[in-house]
């Protein structure tokens, strides 16, 4: 079903927009396209519950609406320059997201495409397509030719990677304490996988199978970037900053699964970027929660929520376990499959850092656990719970749960969309 | 309906779930009916031990299994639960235990100290850890493996105050890093088996390189080694008894040594086929744990900062019969551990009934205690020569075992280990005998100045029985039970199991024993004040002559000296390490991007 449908729906989409209709040759990536859709669809429809309870429900909606029609069309377009058009829409709308929850201007690093960070990944995103083009036989994205295999993936790293880093640091901002957590939420559960995964996988596959170097590249450079926020991470005192730390930590040990080019690291990182998407929405909920409750973001002030909202620290608690991957949430399945696909791969020297900048992921997600949880603190908590936020929450973990039963109908679903976009049929 | 119908059929099902419904229930209750939540807790874990006495009489005729029907994703065999002699054996050791501390928490007046989410943390722990041993994969291994952390860090935490919270994180980071490296080597494992069976296991590390195979091995025997508190990752052990309550800490330390045992008899053993330095470099960490917990034992001025050193200590002396490599040494470490653990708990239930100052009383105090409290008294006498390993009881029995299984070796490593256990000993005694004659018997330690019925008396009566019974018929049970199970664990043929030591071999053992008993108790007069011991005129000439041997003195307050500034816990190295990295990380994407770090 996920293989046919899409691939007249993309053609005829790509046509309206270009407007040569029947001169567009569909590459077979629809699979890839509709799950992409569909992560970023659950999680947005994950949401909807949680915008009664704000002061911004129909902006929000508004900008969903926009953010999910975007990312539509960029998943089902052929065109390079149409892609990057999107691209930059995709970006622009997930800012509107991040802003709607924030406070104030973000001079320094922000999400929006034309300042710092954003503006520098634009720049990379433009020279490559344009490099595409020069080389390339045309407009479509399913003839590529490549002649420059590693600037080309040293491109589409800097462009994927600081656009993505530029819109998770929305939560290195202040902002009004019910909207921020929810556009911190779908930034990370539904803009990584669509201004970040999607243009890796359109291009990636085909760039590292072209060239060892390219490969290696994408390998090395995503381990060494996962290393440092990982670490980094542990050494991070804001609740927000540990979360999009660590989701963008996640998002660069998926990018080095997809380049080690192997079918099972393939499907298996797709598995995990699925689960992970929806654990950081639930962990972006739930520490919304405590911040809400407790009126502070830093782990400096947290403490002794066990004791005075036994509800509200156990909500944390399976947040937490959910995205540190652990038993009974569907993550678990991720980071198992995962592992095994990495621990076959054969330098070993990529196998111990990958295991490395998991394990201080993880550690520092414990951390969380460890200070907001058990250490007494002199003045309990007082504010209000936004309890519209819990109905994603449940929701999530729900689905989390059940990927976890069922794990093998779900891989078989991500498997020939990996494989498909990436070559190995 | 049927397959529900045959689930509940399926004891080694039954067994994992009663406690954890014990615990769901228990939870339930307890915020509003602490009374009904102890009695729910109390029917669990009763229970959990009579199932597990019969699937520990039917493994002993046939090995009971389930196939548990969740497909894994990598997996091309489903995980199983699978009951035999050890895993059924450390079962009914860890439920009937259990059960022993659980009863003695059940007074209305103790539940009120404890908590309403106390008893069902405990159940929580002893279900996972159920169903650890009963793991025959690696999967459910380590996915119990995990969730014994978490509950175990639950069980710390019930005190709710700093101290229980520092615990509890020092306990989760450490175990997480472990946790998480466990992980990558039970996939690794998997990836190269093409399963998670452990019978897969031969063949996948039989491929595999030497250094892979190494580095499994030591995660493994890492991991164990924390569960069982021996050095150098013993140091948790104390902090956690100093800030959890201490039937939880008791708890603790009965339970999570039983998963690091099992760990080690049944995957690092049978499976990864180690050299003999390993087995040496096992027994010498064991020794090392023996001494330092030993010798810690000797200093701290509380009751229950002896009481966590002395279980230290005993943790290392199973570690040294594993450590041997023969039958009898594992024998000797299968009884070690069943005794440590009855004479342990038996000890901690006493001292938290009626222990409470650390007061320098001399003997009269205890006449007193004999004649107003008989049955206390003589429960106490039984656990204090219990943990001092003095015959007739099981920690005397135990220890000979081990003295002849070095010497039926006698290599010379296995000779100074010999030497090792020897001064243990001797050092273990004159903790314990400091702590007997200095111990002031009075109320109970938390204020609770209720009378107490008969009822309360069961479980410490239970448990002096039974430490009673292991050492009288310490021959029986080493011939029938523990060879049985040793043999079984090791995939050792009963007969060579069950063989008896050469006869000198029994002879010095146990002169040896002896001798290092007496250097013990001299060694406590020597150490003892002078108006501690004028009372009793043998033990001032003792001490009179017995001065000379504060050479010792040194010794030991150079080790406290090193362990005061953390040289023995692995805790803050790993910290340091981590933070130091985390720094140079942080710097590098603050401080280059321009901002300032927090």
């Amino acid at each position: 079903m996920l293989d046919v449908v899409p691939s007249s729906f993309g053609q005829h989409v790509g046509s309206q927009i270009i407007g040569q209709a029947g001169g567009i040759q569909t590459p077979q990536t629809d699979s890839l396209g509709w799950i992409i859709f569909v992560v970023v669809a659950v999680v947005c429809a994950l949401m909807i519950p949680a915008l009664p309870g704000t002061n911004r429900a129909i902006s929000y909606s508004l900008v969903i609406a926009l953010f999910v029609a975007v990312t539509f069309l960029l998943v089902s377009t052929t065109n390079l320059i149409v892609f990057l058009f999107l691209w930059e829409l995709a970006a622009m709308s997930a800012w509107g997201v991040g802003k709607l929850g924030s406070r104030g201007s973000n001079p320094v690093l922000g999400p929006l495409p034309v300042n710092a960070v954003g503006g520098i990944s634009s720049l990379a995103m433009f020279v490559f397509v344009a490099l595409l083009l020069v080389h390339g036989d045309g407009l479509e994205m399913g003839a590529l030719k490549i002649s420059a295999p590693s600037l080309l993936m040293a491109l589409l790293l800097l462009a994927t990677f600081l656009k993505v880093f530029g819109l998770l640091s929305t939560a290195w901002f202040s902002g009004e304490q019910t909207t921020f957590p929810i556009s911190n939420a779908l930034l990370a559960g539904a803009s990584v996988a669509v201004v970040g995964i999607y243009p890796f996988l359109r291009f990636g596959g085909e760039l590292a199978r072209s060239s060892r170097d390219a490969q290696g590249m994408a390998i090395w450079a995503s381990l060494a970037v996962a290393l440092v926020f990982a670490l980094a991470t542990l050494r991070e005192l804001d609740l927000f900053r540990v979360a999009s730390l660590f989701v963008f930590g996640q998002f660069c040990l998926a990018v080095a699964g997809f380049s080690v080019l192997s079918r099972q690291a393939a499907s298996a990182s797709m598995f995990a970027l699925i689960t992970f998407s929806l654990a950081a929405v639930v962990l972006y909920l739930s520490i919304g929660l405590v911040s809400q409750y407790s009126s502070t973001r830093s782990l400096e002030d947290l403490g002794g929520l066990m004791r005075q909202k036994p509800a509200l620290a156990f909500t944390l608690l399976l947040a937490l376990v959910a995205a540190a991957g652990l038993p009974p949430f569907g993550t678990f399945v991720g980071r198992l499959a995962t592992g095994v696909a990495m621990l076959a791969y054969p330098d070993s020297v990529v196998t111990v850092i990958w295991i490395v900048a998991w394990t201080a992921l993880v550690l520092a997600l414990f951390r969380v656990l460890a200070v907001a949880l058990f250490p007494p603190v002199a003045t309990p908590g007082e504010g209000r719970v936004h309890l519209f936020s819990v109905v994603p929450i449940v929701l999530g973990m729900a689905v989390l749960v059940f990927v976890s039963i069922w794990p093998n109908e779900v891989l078989s679903l991500v498997e020939p969309a990996v494989s498909r976009m990436v070559g190995w049929q | 309906m049927a397959v529900s119908l045959e689930l509940l059929r399926e004891p080694t099902i039954l067994l994992v779930a009663t406690p954890l419904l014990g615990a769901a229930l228990a939870l339930g209750v307890g915020r509003f009916f602490p009374r009904i939540s102890g009695w729910i807790s109390l029917l669990a874990t009763a229970t959990t031990l009579g199932i597990a006495v019969a699937v520990f009489v039917s493994a002993g005729s046939a090995p009971a299994s389930f196939s548990n029907p969740l497909p894994w994703p990598v997996s091309p065999a489903p995980p199983t639960f699978y009951a035999d002699v050890t895993s059924a054996g450390l079962i009914l050791l860890a439920s009937g235990l259990a059960l022993c501390i659980i009863a003695g928490c059940c007074p209305p007046s103790t539940l009120r100290r404890l908590g309403f989410a106390f008893l069902p943390s405990c159940l929580a722990l002893l279900g996972t850890i159920i169903a650890m041993l009963l793991s025959h994969d690696l999967l459910t291994f380590y996915l119990s493996w995990e969730l014994t952390t978490l509950f175990a860090v639950l069980v710390i935490l019930t005190r709710f105050d700093e101290r229980s919270g520092a615990a509890a994180t020092r306990f989760l980071y450490s175990s997480v890093l472990l946790g998480a490296l466990e992980f990558f080597a039970v996939v690794w494992v998997g990836q190269k088996a093409g399963s998670f069976e452990l019978s897969a296991l031969d063949r996948a590390l039989g491929s595999a390189p030497v250094e892979a195979r190494w580095l499994v091995a030591a995660t493994f025997v890492a991991a164990a080694l924390f569960r069982g508190a021996i050095f150098p990752f013993h140091v948790w052990f104390g902090k956690v008894l100093q800030a959890a309550h201490i039937p939880g800490a008791l708890l603790l330390f009965v339970l999570l040594p039983v998963t690091g045992f099992f760990t080690i008899v049944r995957l690092v053993l049978p499976h990864l086929p180690l050299e003999t330095e390993w087995h040496t470099a096992i027994a010498f960490l064991g020794v090392l744990t023996a001494l330092s917990g030993s010798a810690a034992a000797l200093r701290p001025r509380d009751v229950f900062g002896v009481f966590a050193y002395l279980c230290v200590a005993q943790v290392g002396f199973v570690a040294i019969g594993l450590g041997t490599g023969d039958a009898l040494g594992a024998t000797a470490a299968t009884f070690q551990l069943f005794g440590f653990g009855v004479s342990l708990t038996l000890f901690s239930l006493v001292l938290w009934r009626y222990g409470t100052l650390f007061g320098r009383t001399g003997v009269d105090r205890w006449l007193e205690f004999a004649l107003t409290k008989p049955l206390p008294f003589t429960s106490a006498i039984v656990a204090l020569l219990a943990v001092a390993a003095l015959p007739p009881l099981g920690g005397f029995s135990a220890r000979m075992l081990l003295a002849e299984s070095l010497l039926a070796v006698g290599s010379t490593p296995h000779l100074v280990l010999l030497g090792g256990v020897l001064v243990a000993t001797a050092l273990g005694l004159a903790a314990v005998a400091r702590l007997a004659l200095t111990l002031e018997p009075a109320r109970d330690p938390e204020g609770d100045d209720q009378p107490r019925g008969y009822w309360d008396s069961i479980p410490v009566l239970a448990l002096a029985a039974t430490c009673l019974f292991l050492g009288l018929a310490s021959p029986w049970l080493t011939s029938e039970l523990f060879a049985r199970f040793s043999a079984e664990a090791l995939n050792l043929p009963l007969q060579i199991a069950q063989a008896p030591a050469v006869p000198w071999t029994i002879a010095v053992a146990g002169a040896l024993l002896l001798v290092s008993l007496g250097a013990g108790f001299i060694l406590h007069v020597a150490r003892s004040d002078a108006d501690q011991v004028q009372s009793v005129p043998f033990l001032m000439v003792v001490h009179q002559h017995a001065r000379r041997l504060s050479l010792l003195r040194p010794l030991v307050h150079g080790y406290w000296r090193l362990a005061d500034k953390g040289a023995f816990d692995i805790y803050p190295a790993i910290s340091s390490i981590l933070d130091g990295f985390a720094r140079a990380a942080a710097f590098v994407l603050y401080v280059s991007a321009g901002h300032k770090e927090d």
